[in-house]
């Protein structure tokens, strides 16, 4: 029996469509927000159906176009449905209001993920463009481009303290605070902090668990305002930014370039 | 190892960036930074001399890459800094457009890592001089080669150069044949063989050039043919000779009638085989030369008086080319005295009655004793403060020859009211410098050369001589001289 696996988060639709891929012959799975990387294992014949504009942490988000790059890389010849309550044409969107009668029909006609059709904007907001700024090597919304700057301050000074055998309070003084990377971190922080929840619609929202992790496990750190000598090593603050910036790097090479 | 004396300026409009990168490169490198394009402007008016460029491309709250623009114009107003783009956007297409532009090298802010930048730094920097060294190097090399084909012109347009020059063209299609150039003192032997070695194959490889006469009998064959560590005291390591210097190019042998027997054989040996073995050596070595051959002398007379080998001899003049005296195509005299007063006509800067006896003169010392007239009258007219080059600006023998077609060597040194002539006095004040050089220099012969602004020894043993010749009386006062050139000091 071929099955879908519905991305969505409003029960009643979630239910609806149950019922009605049910009763078509489908074995129907529903994936709750936030996503989960497991959630994903799935066989070659399943139909990944999203819901879009999707409902994530009370907004209304499109996230059809990181799906897709999602699939194209991973699974390109299963089908990525868009569902939702516009009345867009097109083979691979399943309009709620007016669904097939023959659904077998409907997705015989729907082309594959790796195929060159693009997803239809649905109006939510554009999680493809939360990427981008979230990537952004320039900008005043970029998460890297200020881990990047933290990162390369926290390296000058563990290079200053293991290769010059200087004192912590003079790079703390000279270079930390000269820098002034508590509120680099805030700033990073807080850029985060907007993003992320936005993410867990994402194919791929389990790396950004994993940076989440990484972040909180050093927070203490910057929190003491850079000045616990002791947290700077105990934490490891610079093998964890490594660790969530090659987790990033991943992601930007692989479904925002 | 620390770099500290190379100066780096950074481009940025981040200065926390400037900040972080004088922290972490502040004892390997000096910086200074600039924020913004008009900063840029000002720091390179101020100090153009910095050793390296790091630039960002987004100069301005704009976020365009306004940088990419900056680098052709920053290429080409000040060359020799070389521009590593350092920025926080990695696209491919970013890193592409700013090497097009001129851009040596690309680091992107997010991969900061302390020793592969400070390493980049270097070696961008050290690699950009070198090649400002090559090229400079290369400059002086094309200067020198100029200087010296200047130097080394064969210049003549009368009938018996022009035939010459035919002749030593196509001899130069013949690399292996062995010339002997014949001719008097100062006909410009070395430079026909040069002409020689410009017109053929081995055009591309060494010249070298050795005046067997100059050298000590007891060195020659050493510094022909070079020796080992050990083959005679004070051979303290292995020397090349001039045969494996000259290796596959020219190699001439001025004064080939000076040489003894000894090196005769060795040199003919070397025509057979192609094989020299340096001194102390066990083993032969084969080289590919081309011997350019000359003398002054009459080797045939040489050779019945069984001076010279016969066989030698015989191998040397499978090709002579005599080269005329001066006397012989006077009317090439205009066109090496413009040369030599580097494009001036010679009518431009004499007066006809020096011309005439200029002409007139019989140059038995040739080009060389033209060459040094030329020196002499220039130095003669500053003297006398003349507007142009006159009779009373000639040396005395030139002077004299046409009142007197006898030979100059009569007492012309002595001044006809018994007092000393003008040119005796220039002889005496020359004399005494080579005789304070030769003091002062250790009796090293080619260190007073060089001391006198001589291009070699040849050329002071030619002054002596010509100094000995016309006034013998007054060696007596220079006993160091007297004794270093007593071949020539009797």
């Amino acid at each position: 029996m071929r099955e879908i696996l519905c991305v969505a988060s409003q029960l009643q639709v979630v239910n609806a469509m149950k019922k009605y891929f049910t009763d078509g012959g489908f074995k129907f799975c529903h994936l709750a927000l936030p996503v989960s990387d497991e959630a994903l294992l799935v066989g070659s014949d399943t139909v990944v159906v999203l819901m879009s504009p999707i409902v994530c942490n009370g907004k209304y988000l499109s996230a059809e176009l990181p799906w897709k790059q999602y699939l194209r890389e991973h699974l390109p010849n299963n089908l990525l449905i868009i569902a939702g309550f516009s009345d867009f044409q097109g083979d691979n969107y399943l309009d709620l209001l007016h669904l097939p009668k023959n659904i077998k029909a409907f997705l015989n006609r729907a082309e594959i993920a790796g195929g060159s059709w693009e997803p239809a904007y649905t109006g939510g907001l554009d999680v493809a463009e939360q990427l981008r700024r979230f990537f952004e090597g320039h900008g005043d919304e970029s998460v890297t481009d200020e881990l990047n700057n933290t990162l390369r301050i926290l390296k000058i000074a563990r290079d200053e303290m293991k290769r010059h055998q200087a004192e912590y309070q003079s790079v703390w003084k000279d270079l930390l605070l000269a820098n002034r990377l508590p509120s680099k971190w805030n700033t990073l922080n807080n850029r985060w902090i907007n993003y992320y929840p936005n993410f867990e619609c994402l194919p791929f929202f389990g790396t950004f668990v994993q940076v989440n992790l990484a972040l909180q496990h050093i927070a203490p750190y910057f929190n003491s305002n850079c000045e616990e000598e002791a947290l700077f090593w105990e934490l490891d603050c610079i093998e964890h930014l490594e660790h969530a910036k090659s987790a990033l790097v991943k992601i930007e090479q692989h479904y925002v370039k | 190892m620390s770099n500290r004396n190379y100066s780096i300026l950074i481009v940025d409009d981040d200065p926390e960036f400037h900040q972080q990168i004088r922290y972490a490169f502040r004892r390997n490198f000096t910086f200074e930074g600039a924020v913004s394009m008009g900063n840029l402007e000002r720091k390179l008016k101020e100090n153009g001399n910095f050793d390296l460029i790091l630039m960002d491309l987004v100069l301005d709250s704009s976020k365009e890459k306004v940088g990419l623009n900056l680098i052709p114009e920053l290429r080409s107003s000040h060359p020799g800094i070389p521009i590593i783009v350092v920025t926080a956007d990695k696209e491919i297409d970013t890193v592409v457009q700013a090497m097009k532009k001129g851009a040596r090298d690309f680091l992107t802010k997010g991969d900061y890592d302390f020793e592969y930048w400070n390493d980049k730094f270097t070696e961008i920097i050290e690699d950009s001089k070198l090649k400002s060294e090559n090229q400079m190097l290369r400059a002086e090399v094309k200067k020198h080669r100029a200087q010296r084909s200047k130097d080394f012109a064969f210049i003549g347009e009368s009938e018996k150069i022009k035939e010459i020059k035919r002749i030593l063209r196509l001899v130069s299609e013949e690399p292996d044949i062995s010339v002997l150039l014949a001719g008097e003192t100062g006909v410009g032997k070395e430079i026909a063989a040069r002409y020689l070695h410009q017109q053929g194959a081995r055009k591309d490889q060494p010249f070298q050039a050795v005046n067997l006469s100059a050298i000590q009998d007891t060195l020659l064959e050493s510094t022909l043919f070079g020796h080992r560590k050990g083959a005679f005291t004070g051979a303290i390591r292995d020397v090349e000779g001039y045969f494996s210097q000259a290796n596959g190019g020219i190699l001439m042998l001025d004064e080939i009638g000076d040489i003894d027997a000894n090196i005769q054989i060795k040199l003919l040996r070397f025509l057979e085989t192609k094989m020299i073995r340096p001194v102390g050596a066990d083993k032969d070595i084969q080289l590919d030369v081309q011997i350019v051959a000359a003398t002054h002398q009459n080797l045939g007379a040489q050779v019945e008086e069984g001076i010279f080998r016969a066989d030698l001899y015989q191998r040397l003049k499978a090709m002579i080319v005599e080269i005329p005296a001066l006397r012989e195509r006077k009317e090439d005299i205009p066109l090496i005295m413009e040369h030599y007063l580097e494009g001036q006509k010679m009518e431009d800067i004499l007066t006809p009655k020096a011309i005439q006896l200029l002409m007139e003169y019989d140059w038995v010392g040739n080009i060389r004793e033209l060459r040094n007239t030329i020196n002499y009258m220039l130095l003669r007219k500053k003297i006398k403060s003349r507007m142009m080059i006159d009779e009373d600006c000639l040396p005395v023998e030139i002077q004299e020859f046409a009142k007197d077609s006898a030979p100059y060597r009569t007492s012309l040194a002595e001044d006809p009211s018994g007092e000393i002539s003008i040119e005796e006095e220039h002889a005496l004040l020359d004399l005494k410098r080579i005789e304070m050089a030769m003091l002062q220099k250790n009796k090293v012969k080619k260190d007073v050369a060089i001391e006198l602004g001589l291009e070699n020894t040849d050329n002071l043993r030619y002054r002596i001589k010509k100094y000995y010749e016309k006034h013998p009386h007054l060696f007596g006062q220079f006993p160091l001289l007297s004794k270093s050139y007593r071949k020539i000091v009797k």
